[in-house]
């Protein structure tokens, strides 16, 4: 009996997009199997009820109730679901989304180099510059899923709360957000702010895919882009520091909120989006040439 | 199928050279086996072939293709198994082999699934890899290595870890690949038994240098080693000079390949040597093994 019925030939492959396309499904499907993804998003969502519970404490609810009403608005009209959902949505990526994002992405490529996987991997004719690409396009994709996950299941959570309607309360005093919005155009402007939000996290993505791709445990590349990430904030919130603001990354990453103010800057934005698209660029680069040098032994 | 051509490869400035202008080739559908001891530049070898270690100096080649200067074209008809495989633990062998046969730019579930049944791993290929044994991992492991079908299989340590039973199965089945599918095979193990059973030719590295390329008995080339018992040994080495031999010490008579030994116990008796025994004399891999290895001590020893 043949070892083989069929005939003992290396098939014809496909280097081109159907086979990109292949390994980027591939590599999405096994960030999607993971245990710890659907972990990961179940903890969002405690932290949305946790947050949500605060939320529904009295002072929490007459501190918006005093700030809406000294400004001529009525409490039961905007403390609304969108409202709600936007204030868990902030908390939620402020506690937990950075921390998650750099996870993912400190593990991508160094958690398969400690693994062993990815020797395997590449023992395949695929070149590392692709294996990258594709290995950084759905950490993005991923932190996009993630992202939008975020803002409809924050929303969702005011919806259960205090149901259909009512305007969107934006109340950002850090970044000199307060706005008001009613429903549908509230609506537009939470759906914006998730937009740009999404891309303001693939840059703390980026962060962590680049020190991933250095010769490091994944725990240390995930340590190290919280630190980094945390670092910056603090400096760039020191009042002595205040004339260097614009060094650091963390107004940057900011800049979403401004998708709530009235007049939307969008010349800024362009500018500083332009900038965060530059830094994701810079360490998909920097991560390969590192990656690319190095020898993968075990 | 593969020439591996006067590699060099230090890790560090300082270190000594893990490879040391190594040169080696393994022709086309032969078994070929890569030995030494452990640090001796075997599992470096392997990852040069594969482009996963970059070579300080010297060119690999696969079926001709410059694995520096194409990788990806040189390694197209390439699969690979490496010590301890590593898997995404948490999916099924068939969604491994899935993913993993991605990369080679294919797939093709016909094949995939004829793959699996002839590792014999159909029943469990469904299973999630964390519930495998390290038999079933080394199946599916030989299974992606031949998803693209290739015609070199290079083998890195692969029973290591392996029960006996599992030793003999995946030893029968490197014999049959090679025996029915003609593929080549390079399979790099310090454990000589296994070399020697399914192995035509080898390689022994050393603190990173070749020290011996041939076949499993270390004379191939060179001629056939007798152990004789006569009289009178300087008489018999002279006789014998006429014949070719040469004496490889006192009591073993080297033969050129080719050459009647009744010619050469004629030749001895002619001369009125007295000869009482003459066996032909073949070095096992062992042998050969530590013979090299004495010729060539380990640094710092």
């Amino acid at each position: 009996m043949p070892i083989l019925n069929t005939e003992h030939r290396t098939p014809n492959t496909d280097y081109g997009m159907n086979g990109f396309w292949r390994q980027f499904k591939g590599e999405l499907f096994r960030l999607f199997a993971r245990k710890r993804t659907y972990i990961g998003f179940g903890s969002f969502l405690t932290i949305e009820a946790l947050v949500l519970y605060f939320l529904q404490k009295p002072k929490v609810k007459a501190f918006y109730e005093r700030m809406l009403e000294r400004n001529g608005y009525g409490f039961e009209d905007y403390f609304s679901a969108l409202t709600l959902g936007l204030i868990i949505l902030v908390l939620t990526v402020a506690i937990l989304g950075t921390l998650y994002l750099a996870l993912v992405a400190g593990d991508i490529v160094a958690k398969e180099s400690e693994d062993g996987t990815l020797r395997m991997v590449l023992a395949r004719p695929v070149s590392r510059f692709r294996l990258l690409l594709v290995k950084y396009l759905s950490c993005l994709t991923y932190t996009a899923i993630l992202m939008v996950f975020l803002g409809v299941s924050a929303l969702g959570v005011g919806l259960i709360d205090r149901g259909w309607g009512g305007g969107l309360f934006a109340f950002l005093p850090e970044q000199g957000v307060f706005s008001v919005f009613d429903f549908w155009p509230g609506l537009g402007r939470y759906g914006l702010a998730l937009v740009f939000l999404t891309l303001s996290m693939q840059t703390v993505s980026s962060i962590g895919f680049c020190l991933s791709c250095q010769r490091m445990k994944p725990a240390a590349a995930t340590i190290l882009t919280v630190s980094l990430l945390f670092i910056d904030f603090i400096l760039s919130n020191m009042p002595a520091l205040s004339e260097y603001r614009h060094w650091f990354l963390s107004p940057r990453l900011d800049q979403w909120v401004f998708t709530l103010r009235d007049v939307i800057p969008w010349a800024r934005m362009a500018r500083d989006y332009a900038l965060l698209f530059g830094i994701n660029v810079t360490c998909f680069v920097v991560g390969w040439v590192v990656f690319q040098v190095r020898d993968l032994k075990s | 199928m593969l020439e591996f051509s006067q590699v060099t490869k230090r890790f560090g400035r300082k270190g000594a050279p893990a490879l040391d202008g190594v040169s080696f080739t393994v022709e086309k559908g032969e078994v070929f086996g890569l030995l030494g001891h452990n640090g001796a530049g075997k599992s470096t070898a392997v990852g040069i072939m594969l482009g996963l270690v970059y070579a300080d100096g010297g060119e690999v080649k696969i079926g001709g293709v410059s694995v520096q200067r194409a990788r990806g074209k040189a390694l197209e008809k390439t699969g690979a198994i490496f010590e301890s495989p590593c898997f995404y633990e948490y999916l099924s062998g068939w969604q491994n082999l899935k993913i993993v046969t991605g990369y080679s730019g294919y797939w093709d579930e016909k094949a995939a699934r004829e793959t699996v049944g002839m590792v014999g791993l159909t029943d469990r290929i469904h299973d999630a890899v964390v519930k495998y044994s390290h038999g079933m991992r080394q199946r599916l492991a030989l299974a992606q290595a031949l998803l693209p079908r290739p015609e070199l299989l290079l083998l890195d340590e692969p029973t290591d870890g392996l029960d006996p039973d599992g030793v003999i199965d995946f030893r029968e089945r490197v014999r049959q690949l090679n025996r029915e599918l003609g593929v080549t095979i390079l399979l790099n193990s310090h454990l000589l038994s296994e070399v020697e059973q399914v192995c035509t030719r080898v390689a022994i590295l050393r603190e990173g240098a070749l020290v011996y390329e041939g076949g499993l008995s270390g004379l191939e080339g060179e001629g056939d080693i007798y152990r004789l018992e006569v009289d009178d040994w300087e008489k018999a080495v002279r006789a014998g000079g006429a014949q070719g031999a040469w004496s490889v010490e006192r009591g073993r008579l080297g033969l050129p390949r080719g050459a009647d030994v009744a010619e050469l116990v004629s030749a001895l008796v002619a001369a009125g040597v007295k000869v009482r025994g003459v066996t032909l004399e073949e070095e096992s891999l062992e042998e050969l093994y530590l013979r090299v290895s004495r010729e060539t001590p380990r640094r710092g020893k």
